[in-house]
């Protein structure tokens, strides 16, 4: 199930990182942005991957997590802290929100998990759209970076990266411990799985939090660079169905398939904007429904098949899927 | 000389107005095998959820070394040394065999808290004792039933426990395969681990336990030696049916 990462994993780990450090002395401002933008959302695929991808608890709350991060920075930027510290107090306020939530809700499977969590997004909507606090339905300002725009797209970009490599290492290292076992014996057979001796509870619960201290940070981050917020925006469930989606694009349960399928459904989605403006949400459906009926296990899957029964059986595979789907 | 490990006392489990086990005590001494028959619907594996938590009881105590574990969570009970196998097989059906394995070695035992790579040895160790080294690269969803069987034994015995519930081992299985489990289930035994079986299949119960609790509409109705409690009227009763005791006994007296 999980191995732990070969020398030359690593190694392939550590290049792909370098070359993410190194990107932006080589591109313009414009490249790096969409880079900033393939991170952000790597960074709620990896963490819905926690929940959804390993424990098998369709989160829709990443979009929840994502705002209340964004919400934290922007009123404690106004009131005068640092930026990095805000990034800190969202993290734990996303954890304690999850925690909170997680032990009444993580008592739901299924379909009625999925709607209490789409709930809690809408509730969180709901309640910034209405304190005085967040400015309403108006938004909230926050303060404006000071230097250049080489200074501050750099500066936010490394922010992002940051978050990303601090959520990618933390699944790594969850997923080579008991603690991801665990995890994926409840997504196997949560019965089976208190029967050997997983505390079934306490493990969702940590899943659930550890999917929320990221995003929480991520939309720290996303916030500062907008320098506006409004609640329809950060709170938006587009968040959470990108995120599970590119989980599955690239491999649910795997620490590389959400990077793999962050930058694949961002590349697609950028490269469908062009070509077919107006129709663009529509070809992204027909292929939101193509990968969950040819991959549902993701491409991640697909590829370690296809390297141990060779090109020729791609067809058989696909095949095999689909079958899997149905039954 | 004989060390209680295991003892229910007025255990009770109601489901709404129908009481699937109704006040059974028991014992189950260290070492010996203990069975339990009784006819379909009868609370065997009603009592087993019970003393596992996955069914907590109504009434009545619960004891493991001396310990009340009848509020206790499932999870909890396992890593106290109580595992169980399911008459319907509960493998994690998307992982491979040993990763099942793995499962139990990784979660069940607190006596040593093992990582990964410890637990993956035990889990081989496990295997090589079912017999299943062979597939424990294969998925757990591709085993045969009789496979799947000692699949859950494998699991079970990872946790490392001082008793291991079997509920219905033998069911669905053929002859020659209901052997086979019948000689892991004393090799299981030999290696100190007590054992509580649930069977219907009389022969199976005989051969099996030392002694043997037979349940009837959730009631304890006779408790002793295999040979005293197949012979039991009651047991014969609730097994055959009042019609056919009347019979024998004709036929008795005529002969």
């Amino acid at each position: 199930m999980f191995r732990p990462w070969s020398h030359i994993q690593w190694f392939g780990m550590g290049v792909g990182l370098l070359a993410l450090i190194l990107l932006p002395s080589f591109v313009e401002n414009d490249e790096i942005r969409k880079w900033m933008d393939i991170l952000m959302v790597a960074i709620l695929a990896t963490s819905w991957n926690f929940i959804g991808g390993l424990t098998g608890y369709p989160s829709f709350a990443p979009a929840a997590f994502f705002g209340l991060g964004a919400y934290t920075t922007a009123i404690l930027m106004n009131a005068g802290f640092n930026f990095f510290i805000t990034l800190g107090i969202g993290a734990c306020l996303g954890a304690l929100v999850a925690l909170a939530l997680g032990v009444p809700i993580l008592r739901l499977r299924g379909h009625y998990f999925a709607i209490a969590t789409f709930g809690v997004a809408e509730f969180f909507r709901e309640l910034a759209d209405n304190l005085r606090i967040t400015g309403g339905g108006d938004g909230i300002n926050l303060p404006q970076i000071t230097g250049g725009p080489d200074y501050f797209t750099r500066f936010f970009y490394f922010s992002m990266l940051g978050v990303a490599v601090l959520a990618v290492l933390t699944q790594y290292f969850v997923t080579r411990h008991r603690l991801g076992y665990g995890l994926v014996a409840i997504r196997e057979n949560e019965d089976a799985a208190a029967m050997t001796g997983v505390d079934t509870t306490k493990y969702k619960i940590i899943a659930f939090v550890l999917s929320s201290i990221f995003p929480a940070m991520g939309g720290g981050v996303y916030a500062y660079r907008a320098a506006f917020l409004e609640p329809i925006d950060v709170f938006d469930v587009l968040f959470s169905i990108k995120a599970i989606v590119m989980s599955m694009l690239g491999g649910v349960g795997t620490v590389m398939g959400p990077l793999v399928g962050a930058l694949m459904m961002e590349y697609l989605s950028d490269y469908l904007w062009g070509a077919f403006t107006e129709f663009h949400s529509a070809f992204l459906g027909i292929i939101i429904v193509l990968v969950v009926l040819f991959l549902p296990r993701g491409l991640m899957a697909v590829s370690q098949e296809v390297k141990s029964r060779g090109w020729g059986s791609l067809g058989v595979i696909l095949k095999s899927n689909i079958q899997r789907f149905k039954v | 000389m004989s060390e209680t490990l295991l003892e229910g006392r007025g255990v009770t489990k109601r489901f709404g107005g129908l009481t699937a086990v109704s006040a059974v005590d028991f014992t189950v001494q260290k070492g010996e095998i203990l069975g339990v028959i009784g006819p379909n619907g009868a609370g065997k594996t009603t009592l087993l959820n019970c003393i596992t938590g996955l069914d907590p009881a109504n009434e009545g105590e619960i004891l493991f070394r001396g310990d009340r574990i009848e509020t206790m969570k499932p999870h909890a009970i396992t890593r106290k040394g109580v595992a169980r196998t399911f008459q319907i097989v509960q493998p994690f059906a998307g992982l491979a065999v040993r990763e099942n394995v793995v499962m139990g070695a990784l979660f069940g035992s607190q006596k040593s808290k093992k990582e990964v790579k410890r637990a993956q040895e035990l889990a081989d160790e496990m295997l090589a004792f079912v017999g299943l080294s062979d597939k424990s690269a294969q998925l757990a969803s591709q085993l045969t039933l009789a496979e799947r069987k000692r699949l859950e034994f494998a699991k079970s015995l990872a946790t490392e426990p001082e008793v291991l519930l079997l509920d219905e081992v033998n069911a669905g299985l053929n002859t020659m395969e209901i052997e086979n489990a019948i000689s892991l289930i004393h090799k299981v035994r030999e290696q100190g681990v007590t054992i509580l079986v649930i069977e219907h299949l009389m022969k199976v119960i005989t051969d099996l336990s030392d002694r043997v609790i037979v349940l009837h509409h959730g009631e304890k109705i006779a408790e002793g030696l295999p040979r005293e409690v197949t012979s039991d009227e009651q047991v014969i009763k609730a097994y055959l049916g009042e019609k056919y005791v009347a019979m024998m006994k004709k036929l008795d007296e005529e002969s």
